[in-house]
């Protein structure tokens, strides 16, 4: 079972995703803020983190460079994703330069599509670690 | 004697009309004056050597000047006005094209006033004549109230969309979890009402967002980050998150694209919004088993797009209001419309922020066909971009209802450079 980390303020909206990961068989733990976040990730081993970015006491971009400067490895190497609204280009071209993995546009996309898009994300993360002899990749 | 008789007639002759004349110039001046006085809006008069003659009370009131003291002076002593956009100095010349055309100009200015205020106004020129001499007539109105309406208009928008979006996402999510894990406990009817629900909502989100957008363009907040792009790879992604929905339709659905395309300077993210509400646009408004195609071709200093259909078609009448803001093509469906009437406006700013051109042919009940030209990069711009490119390049992929943004292979994204 994959062990991951959802970071959201939101009551509703932290709940329905970690139900949604959970039926999709994932282990969640839930952050409320980017502080809890970040005490979080260090403390445990996550696989994947789900971050908001308007979160009180410490935004997902702090969270995020945070894991990606002070922390060592393997948690410093996390990988991140950063569900945020729209339109908030300059946060999302500073959130790639941070080293964040993606990211998901909460508005437009249903939670399930979101657990899709996590799906995916392992299985070429796989493909590419382990890669299958025979199959030649294409881009 | 005779003579002197007709000569001092004639002399008579010329005072009495001399003075007859004077006199009538004055009356006219003063009849002018007084209707100038009585206007609402704040007017000057300047004459031919750009000095004031006359201003009314509303302007000696909006300047902070009285009568008196602004009579004979030069009217950019008097009346300092600057470019409502950059603050530049803007000088009598550059608004008084009047003098010369004789037709009525309009310009936003800022006006600074004589305590060092400034004040949004509305000035207008036109030719005039002051009793008999040639002269401007200037007159203008504060629109600074309007200004800052429609400032709060557009901030209320912003802020009302962003609050509601919240809780929809939430009312989106639980019918979205109850779809995916409990339909097998619901009745047929609730499955019905829950589907109903879930298509409601996802309006309602697009409405919003579509709110926000426009927020943000009237705001000058819309930015785009353009760096060299293959627009093929976001037309093709594009394209085929479109084709279940057009197969469900029974849409012949097909996209024509040369295997290598020229690099073009635009936002990812932003050009991918432009193409999914046209492709979507075509698909609603085309009937099932119609006719979609999306054709690509480089013509050598832009790309050009274009996204046809053999749908309803839009009205003659309709294609001159068609990228204005909550247009709607009325009565163009039986059902109702279905846009929010902001998806073109939209489309087409972001095409503008790319330096690029949409158009529209349309034959109603034949069908319709928008156009979009995009410039190609300049080898300078790749140059500029190439180290940039690879980490941060990113891709918009369409997934159903959904946008998620994914970072770009970075071999993908520099192919073809």
């Amino acid at each position: 079972m994959r062990k991951i980390l959802i970071a959201e303020d939101d009551f509703f909206i932290r709940d329905i995703y970690s139900k949604v990961f959970s039926l999709s068989g994932y282990d969640v733990q839930v952050a409320v803020d980017g502080m809890d976040a970040l005490e979080k990730i260090k403390a445990n081993n996550f696989e994947l983190i789900l971050l908001d970015i308007m979160m009180p006491r410490m935004t997902g971009i702090d969270v995020l460079k945070n894991v990606r400067t002070t922390l060592q490895p393997p948690v410093k190497d996390t990988p991140i994703f950063i569900i945020t609204n729209l339109g908030q280009q300059d946060v999302i071209e500073e959130a790639f330069k941070l080293g964040m993995d993606g990211y998901i546009l909460k508005s437009q996309v249903s939670p399930q599509q979101i657990v899709d898009e996590i799906n995916n994300y392992f299985i070429n993360k796989e493909a590419i670690t382990n890669p299958i002899p025979t199959g030649g990749q294409t881009t | 004697m005779f003579f002197l008789l007709i000569f001092s007639a004639l002399i008579l002759v010329i005072i009495t009309v001399f003075i007859i004349n004077s006199s009538y110039a004055r009356a006219v001046r003063n009849a002018q004056e007084s209707i100038i006085s009585s206007l609402n809006e704040a007017a000057i008069v300047v004459d031919n050597n750009k000095n004031v003659l006359f201003l009314n009370s509303p302007a000696e009131m909006l300047i902070g000047i009285s009568k008196k003291e602004a009579t004979g002076k030069s009217i950019d002593t008097v009346f300092q006005v600057s470019s409502a956009e950059n603050d530049a100095p803007a000088p009598y010349s550059l608004y008084s094209e009047a003098a010369n055309v004789a037709t009525r100009q309009s310009h936003t200015l800022l006006l600074r006033k004589a305590n060092g205020d400034k004040a949004q106004i509305l000035l207008t020129t036109a030719k005039n004549a002051l009793g008999t001499n040639d002269c401007v007539l200037i007159t203008f109105l504060d629109t600074s109230k309007e200004k800052q309406l429609e400032e709060m208009k557009v901030d209320f928008v912003s802020m009302a969309a962003h609050e509601l979006r919240t809780p929809l996402t939430a009312i989106r999510g639980y019918a979205s979890l109850l779809q995916m894990h409990y339909m097998s406990h619901l009745e047929p009817s609730a499955k019905e009402f829950l589907t109903r629900l879930i298509v409601s909502t996802t309006n309602l989100t697009n409405l919003i967002d579509n709110l926000l957008s426009v927020s943000r363009i009237e705001q000058n907040d819309l930015t785009v980050e353009v760096k060299p792009l293959d627009l093929g790879i976001i037309v093709k992604d594009i394209f085929s998150s479109f084709e279940q929905q057009a197969l469900t339709r029974k849409q012949h659905f097909t996209l024509n694209i040369p295997d290598k395309l020229p690099l073009v300077m635009a936002d990812p993210f932003r050009i991918g919004q432009v193409f999914i509400n046209l492709i979507s646009n075509a698909i609603n408004y085309t009937p099932d088993e119609g006719t979609i195609i999306i054709t690509v071709a480089d013509r050598s200093d832009h790309l050009e797009i274009t996204v046809q259909d053999n749908g309803e078609g839009i009205p003659k009448e309709a294609m001159s209001r068609l990228f204005t803001k909550f247009f709607r093509v009325s009565g163009s469906l039986e059902q109702g419309s279905k846009g929010t009437g902001l998806g073109l406006y939209i489309t087409k700013s972001i095409v503008e922020m790319h330096k690029g051109k949409i158009s529209a042919e349309s034959t109603l009940g034949k069908g319709s066909t928008f156009t979009i030209s995009l410039p190609i990069a300049t080898e300078e711009q790749k140059a500029q971009q190439e180290k940039q490119i690879g980490n941060n390049a990113f891709l918009t992929v369409k997934n159903g209802q959904g946008i998620i943004i994914k970072k770009m292979p970075a071999n993908t994204a520099s192919a073809n450079i």
